[in-house]
């Protein structure tokens, strides 16, 4: 038998470094028992602290997944600071209570601050974006972000606007654009990353998602009518004063339209997490590497479905678990499909980020997830 | 004394060295692989021990120790007086976790019952009427749409009703203020509502199911106790809160799933209410005297009349009624 081919380099070899070309498995380490502990101090002293404390739980949740992410023998680390962030959520806070006042003084107020904050938001978010990579590192090497705040408006703005009057039938296309601007300017080191994903693909996602919505909502009309046949009485006349319905026959009635509508959404949301983030990332190049993502869409709605349920009937003491046995579902899907020596990443310039764009962009739920 | 093998990545490329790492005597060092350095342990940043994550050991020009074997680290370090942070502690220690995990669950527990109904209700007195009248003028046009027609009684009767309650004295002495109207409505049957801007809805069914003024005049105290009270109002803010708190909790799901639970825990606002709404009725007609019976014969007539749900009746427990039952109210109401 022969050896293995050592990667080609003049620094002495490395002992048990990857061998290049096999495919590298992402897998994550971290298990729910664990992670409660994290979760319910976190909570703990962010709720006697009056919520000061949640930048610091924040970096400690991020802390526990990425070091659980490995990669090739690595992991991933974060290395954003508390303090940064805590003001970033100061400033997201008041913006917030600005936003709701301005309403509350007068509807027109809360229009103009709500476009002020149109405005301001593709700006927010190229910052949180390139806090968010730069504070990402894989090892000892940050990832980046170039995307340029102009070429954000077209995307966050203008294509939306543009969408609502073709009737929304643009919506793939302005998805796969704001994804195209998240990943093509995206870099690790100073090696780019490469999106290559073909609109159409997100089009044929977007009517298969669309399908399913017909007949979730076909199914819950049944499920509703069954509900309202079954458990609401015939002649609701005659009733104390100022009875509604009684809250458990509208509870029961409504429940099997609930559980059929509640699932449904679930599977539209699976199908399209699972079709777009194969697609995306089977796709995408990083220098001479490639990736393969194989999220099983059928397997990530029990995922999802049961920890909703389990959140539900535990009073969000399941929380930590679902968020970790998600992590682990859809990271055991994704595998790095190297095309050369890993060792041959090289750092890219240092560029220093603060992080209000994330933590305002986050306080006005406009979050991109990766 | 006191090293480890550890991986070491220069942050100027992605190549692991595998190196020993040795902390003593104030120093950092990481020895082989083609790296040498020595530097004081203030220079040095050591993550903290989150789980079993591997700790780090990050230089200030971006090079990095990943730390994998974390007992022997933890040894090497004690040795060196640096001890694990305090929450790392309280994460290992079982007292804590329970303690915590007890804590959470009492205080989603007093925010449902005492928390959220006090902040409604703080609210709700501080909303200036102008709003009232408002939420109330909105509520009475979708009502009217819906579920109303214009009332079939005769304006002699309609003035006599409005005359008796104009005669009242409500709980603090004073006439009532609340304006009264009279619709019909074939799908509420004999029913009245309270609106947050004052005004009392009173049905035809109501008028015609009551066989003494005086019993129109109880539940018409009662509507009144739901309007002094506040309570359309508060009971809206405590929903919405509930309802944002759990669609915000169980995360980015349609928070229509969050709605389930969320009926269930808004019933025993709505019970709490109207026995809220029941006490006050019992004053003011004490106060005018009027004999608690009339509430109660006009209550019983209309639990009477209920024609169906009877089935569900049996298997309602008390917990998921929107009402106290009308055995309950009956017996507050005839003293028994």
């Amino acid at each position: 038998m022969l050896p293995e081919a050592a990667p080609l380099s003049f620094a002495p070899p490395a002992i048990a470094t990857p061998v290049s070309h096999e495919p590298q498995a992402v897998t994550f380490h971290g298990s729910g028992a664990e992670y409660f502990r994290i979760w319910i101090v976190n909570l703990f002293l962010s709720i006697i602290t009056l919520g000061i404390y949640s930048a610091w739980a924040k970096v400690r949740r991020l802390h526990y997944f990425y070091r659980n992410t490995r990669l090739a023998g690595a992991v991933f680390d974060y290395h954003g600071k508390p303090g940064a962030i805590l003001k970033g959520r100061i400033v997201g806070a008041v913006l917030f209570a600005a936003y709701t006042g301005a309403g509350a003084i007068s509807p027109l107020f809360g229009l103009g601050a709500a476009a002020l904050i149109g405005l301001v938001l593709p700006w927010l978010l190229v910052r949180s974006l390139r806090f968010r990579l730069y504070n990402s590192s894989y090892r000892g090497l940050r990832f980046q972000f170039h995307g340029k705040t102009l070429s954000a408006y077209w995307v966050f703005v203008c294509l939306p606007i543009l969408s609502v009057f073709t009737l929304f039938t643009l919506v793939p296309f302005v998805h796969h654009r704001i994804k195209r601007f998240q990943h093509d300017h995206a870099a690790f080191g100073r090696t780019r990353f490469r999106f290559g994903a073909p609109v159409s693909e997100f089009f044929v996602t977007y009517l298969l998602a669309i399908s399913l919505l017909i007949g979730i909502v076909i199914l819950a009309g049944f499920a509703a009518v069954l509900g309202m046949i079954v458990v609401m009485p015939r002649n609701p006349a005659g009733q104390p004063p100022g009875t509604p319905p009684e809250m458990a026959q509208q509870v029961l009635a409504i429940l099997p339209f609930m559980l059929v509508y509640g699932s449904g959404i679930l599977a539209m949301r699976a199908l399209l997490m699972a079709r777009l983030q194969n697609e995306i990332w089977s796709r995408m190049r990083l220098g001479a590497h490639r990736f393969s993502c194989r999220l099983d869409g059928v397997r990530l709605f029990g995922v999802l479905w049961t920890n909703v349920a389990l959140t539900i009937l535990t009073l969000g003491l399941f929380t930590p678990f679902a968020q970790i046995r998600l992590a682990q579902f859809t990271a055991s899907a994704f595998t790095l499909l190297p095309g050369g020596a890993l060792d041959e990443f090289a750092a890219g310039d240092q560029q220093q980020v603060a992080a209000y764009g994330q933590e305002m962009a986050d306080f006005f739920d406009f979050d991109i997830s990766f | 004394m006191g090293s480890l093998p550890v991986s070491y990545f220069d942050g100027r490329t992605a190549r692991v060295h595998r190196v020993t790492l040795g902390i003593d005597a104030g120093r950092v060092t990481v020895h082989g692989d083609g790296v040498d350095r020595d530097e004081p342990v203030e220079a040095v940043d050591i993550t903290d021990q989150i789980g079993h994550t591997p700790r780090l050991v990050r230089f200030h020009d971006g090079a990095s120790c990943e730390v994998a074997d974390l007992d022997a680290f933890a040894a090497v370090l004690a040795e060196q007086g640096i001890a694990r942070s305090a929450v790392a502690r309280a994460e290992r220690n079982r007292g804590w976790i329970a303690a915590a995990t007890v804590s959470f669950v009492l205080l989603l527990v007093v925010a449902y019952r005492y928390g959220v109904p006090a902040l409604a209700d703080t609210v709700a007195t501080h909303l200036p009427q102008a709003a009232l009248d408002q939420i109330g003028r909105h509520t009475m046009d979708i009502l009217d749409r819906t579920a109303f027609e214009p009332s079939k009684l005769p304006a002699r009767r309609q003035n006599d009703i409005v005359a008796a309650f104009a005669r009242l004295r409500l709980a603090n002495g004073r006439p009532p203020t609340q304006t009264m109207v009279f619709r019909y409505s074939e799908g509420l049957g004999a029913n009245a509502l309270a609106l947050p801007s004052g005004v009392i809805i009173i049905t035809d069914g109501l008028v015609a199911l009551a066989k003494d003024d005086r019993e129109i005049l109880g539940v018409l105290a009662h509507e009144a106790g739901h309007v002094e009270r506040r309570h359309g109002l508060r009971q809206l803010l405590q929903n919405s809160t509930v309802t944002l708190f759990i669609a915000w909790y169980v995360g980015d799901v349609s928070s229509l799933v969050a709605t389930a639970p969320t009926l269930l825990l808004q019933a025993k606002y709505s019970r709490d209410f109207e026995r809220e709404a029941d006490a006050y009725a019992a004053d003011v007609m004490r106060a005018n005297g009027i004999s608690l019976s009339h509430l109660a014969d006009i209550l019983e007539r209309l639990e009477n009349g209920r024609s169906s749900g009877r089935a569900l009746k049996r298997v309602t427990t008390d917990y998921l009624s929107s009402h106290p039952t009308t055995a309950e109210r009956l017996k507050m109401l005839r003293g028994q």
